[in-house]
């Protein structure tokens, strides 16, 4: 991988960002996939959240997912 | 939304959609063309659900076939016992009526759903770990690459809220 700008000069914390991030196979397989234990606590650690509860209030992700349809119902291919 | 509860139809919010309701910020609310719905294999409930979506103006389809008419419960009878996925598509809106989801079956999921509201309409969702381990079942590519971003997504945002916290 390289870390090189494009006057060849190594960044070391572009670096580290960049070997950080997860690596995705140049093909996605299918099938059934196992959930980390990561994974499933951050889901318990989300479901658990105040806002999360019921009866709360998700008028705005509605408001977020019709913004989404609208434009793409919009877009058009320009050339 | 409206229609379906005060049509006293019992369905869950499922698939992106339903995790989207799950989101703390804009930041972790995926791009999603269509709202898929989990219903009971109960045929009248299903007429049910098809009336209220057809009272909407939402043109009901199956494969690629329009539903047609009359809407009634030898048709639901039908469509339930094959469990054969219903599009109820509208202007820019595409409803999945779904009586399938990878892993449960509708009496499983239902006592976990949580009931969020939006704009004084109450909207019973899936749990998200239910949401979660359903894609995670089927684990076609699209699921996969939801997957991935989801859980990252995820630990950022929990991370961020800690710091502030």
């Amino acid at each position: 991988m390289t870390t090189r700008t494009t006057e060849g000069k190594t960044l070391p914390r572009r670096k580290k960002v960049i070997e950080s991030r997860p690596r995705l196979p140049a093909s996605i397989e299918q099938g059934p996939v196992t959930l980390g234990a990561r994974y499933r606590r951050l889901i318990r650690a989300c479901e658990s959240l105040p806002e999360n509860r019921s009866g709360a209030d998700k008028t705005w992700v509605e408001r977020c997912q019709r913004a989404f349809r609208e434009h793409y119902a919009r877009a058009r291919r320009v050339r | 939304m409206k229609r379906l509860r005060t049509g006293r139809v019992r369905f869950v919010v499922i698939g992106v959609g339903g995790a989207n309701y799950y989101a703390r910020s804009a930041g972790l609310v995926f791009t999603t063309l269509d709202r898929d719905l989990f219903l009971p294999p109960d045929p009248g409930n299903l007429l049910r659900a098809w009336r209220a979506c057809s009272a909407e103006g939402l043109e009901l389809s199956s494969g690629d076939e329009p539903l047609g008419s009359p809407l009634d419960r030898f048709l639901a009878e039908q469509v339930v016992s094959r469990r054969a996925l219903v599009h109820a598509l509208g202007e820019g809106l595409q409803v999945d009526l779904t009586l399938d989801m990878a892993g449960f079956e509708f009496e499983q999921v239902w006592p976990s759903r949580r009931l969020f509201r939006v704009e004084r309409v109450t909207v019973p969702v899936a749990s998200l770990e239910h949401i979660v381990k359903s894609k995670a079942a089927v684990g076609r590519p699209k699921d996969r690459l939801f997957l991935a971003s989801h859980e990252d997504a995820l630990g950022v945002l929990l991370r961020r809220g800690r710091r502030r916290a």
